[in-house]
This record gives C-alpha cells, sequence and structure tokens, in this order.
C-alpha cells in the first residue's frame, strides 16, 4: 500500500468553530485498501466531515437564540444544557451505528438530540438541570420506550438498551 | 389559581387544516422524508396551548402565506389536519389576535407520543434548518 498523507493537525475550516478540542482528521490519499471498495471509504469520511460541519454550526447556533426565537415565546438556550448536550453526545458517538445527532433547541431553554435511522428513532431532550427525557424507537421490535433520569443514568439505560437491541 | 378551560370549536370543521411555523426541520431516513421535530409541537412556556392558524380561515381572510411569515422569514411551515389534532385529544379554540385573525390555541397534553405523531403526520409546506 502507498504511503498516505495525513493531515497532522485539525482540519481549522471545519473545526475552528468548535467549542471543543476537536479529533484529528486523518485522511489517506489512496483509501485503505486501494480497491473500488475505498469510494464507500472516502464517502463515509465525507459524511464524517459534513456530518461535524452541520453539528458544529447547530451547537453554534444554540447560542445566539434570543428570547422568543420560535416565533412565541420559547426561552433562550441555557448554556448549561448546551453543555450536558455536547457530553451525552461524546458519550454516544463511540457507537458506530450513532453518528453525530440532529441539534434541536426546546421551548424551555433546553436542547434536544435526534437521531432519525432506518434501524431507530431516538431523542434525548436535556433541560438546563441535566435532567433528560429519552425516548426510543427500535423499528425492527417494535419496541418503544421512554424514560427520565439524570444524564448518566438516562446514557446508561440507553446503551444496555442499544446493547439489547443490536444497535451498537 | 383557577385552570384556563379550552372548549373544542366544532365550528372548525375536521377536513380543514391548521399551520405551524417551525424552526427545525430534518430528514427522517426511516421515512425518506424531511419532517419537523417532536420539539415543535410543545405547548407556550408559560402554559398557554400550541399556537397555530386555521389555514382555511386564515385564507378566506385574503391573507396568504407570505402575510403567515411576515417578520419570521426564515421560519418553515408545517401543516396537519384538524382531524388528527382532535384524533389526538386536543381542543381547537379560536384565539383571533389583531394581525392573525385566523390564530387558534390547540389544547391538550402534548404527550411524545402525541408530538410523535403530529411530527410524522403534518406535511412541510416550507423548508428550514436550524442552524
Amino acid at each position: 500500500m502507498k504511503e498516505s498523507s495525513v493531515i497532522d493537525k485539525p482540519n481549522t475550516d471545519v473545526y475552528s468553530q468548535d467549542i471543543r478540542p476537536c479529533p484529528r482528521v486523518t485522511l489517506s490519499a489512496q483509501g485503505p485498501t486501494g480497491s473500488t471498495a475505498d469510494s464507500a471509504y472516502y464517502g463515509q469520511e465525507q459524511k464524517f466531515v459534513a456530518d461535524g460541519k452541520r453539528f458544529t454550526a447547530e451547537v453554534k447556533a444554540l447560542y445566539f437564540l434570543p428570547p422568543g426565537w420560535d416565533s412565541y415565546d420559547a426561552l433562550p438556550i441555557d448554556h448549561r444544557a448546551i453543555i450536558e448536550a455536547l457530553e451525552a453526545t461524546h458519550y454516544l458517538v463511540n457507537y458506530p451505528k450513532l453518528s453525530l445527532p440532529l441539534v434541536v433547541p426546546t421551548k424551555a431553554g433546553g436542547v434536544q438530540l435526534e437521531w432519525h435511522t432506518t434501524e431507530i428513532d431516538l431523542e434525548i431532550a436535556i433541560d438546563p438541570v441535566g435532567t433528560c427525557e429519552v425516548s426510543v424507537e427500535h423499528y425492527a421490535s417494535g419496541d418503544c420506550v421512554e424514560w427520565t433520569d439524570t444524564r448518566p443514568s438516562a446514557l446508561f439505560k440507553l446503551v444496555k438498551f442499544l446493547n439489547t437491541h443490536s444497535v451498537v | 389559581m383557577t385552570q384556563q378551560v379550552y372548549v373544542d370549536d366544532k365550528a372548525i370543521p375536521d377536513e380543514d387544516s391548521l399551520w405551524r411555523r417551525v424552526k427545525s426541520i430534518n430528514f427522517d431516513e426511516a421515512l425518506n422524508r424531511k419532517r419537523p421535530s417532536t420539539a415543535e409541537f410543545e405547548d407556550s412556556v408559560d402554559g398557554s396551548p400550541m399556537s397555530c392558524v386555521w389555514t382555511e380561515f386564515h385564507l378566506a381572510s385574503g391573507l396568504t402565506m407570505d402575510d403567515f411569515l411576515t417578520g419570521h422569514e426564515r421560519f418553515g411551515v408545517v401543516s396537519f389536519p384538524v382531524a388528527l389534532a382532535r384524533q389526538l385529544g386536543f381542543s381547537i379554540q379560536k384565539d383571533p389576535l389583531p394581525e392573525c385573525p385566523a390564530h387558534v390555541l390547540v389544547a391538550g397534553n402534548k404527550t411524545k407520543s402525541a408530538r410523535k405523531r403530529l411530527s410524522r403526520e403534518c406535511k412541510v409546506l416550507i423548508e428550514t434548518s436550524f442552524g
């Protein structure tokens, strides 16, 4: 295999707006196998970068929502909810089938993380004090459950659910 | 403190529809189309019911989608049937505003499952994306 070219610094164009140290992005010159499967590999990398840009833009936008941002009476997003959402994301993106979530502000000043895949529908609504309301639906089994708990406990239960349903 | 009681106004027919402004519409891989977040169908922070516009009355008043979005140009708009709201146990009550005579309140418990149905069964009229 040919020597890969490695970008050994963060891609500042993509990550300069991020609020946490970013991971290094390694882009191979030829791909991992040198075969036609490399196009899928590059597709995954491109998706990773695009997801990163989208996620960063959504998180950044949370900080600038004024009161009434929903055109009705929504509260500005509490920075504690944003931190909690980032912590939850950091915890869950270790699971390969969960890419970076969609980020949605909630009227009460919280943040909702969402994954809408062909396998599961998962939403985690996080309020400013870190309480997580989890709603997960696994299409293949038809299982649909909800619970509310502190972030660590809520995520622990979620991972248990995902493992049980072979999602991770 | 007395709790306000909202009465379902039967003068609003089941076959009519309601518009709601939304901020976040994303792609759902399972549905293979875009839909709004369930977070878009919550009651107001002060506890008053979810605001919508009675589409047919709005249009019959000579107003348009542009009027609905005046001052809210970056918002998306979704539409759902009055019948769906009633199926979910919601009451629809007229609440005319000076700038929006077709304004209505959709009262009732916005459970996660109810919000999920609204999110999945509504029609996206104008797309938007958060961020």
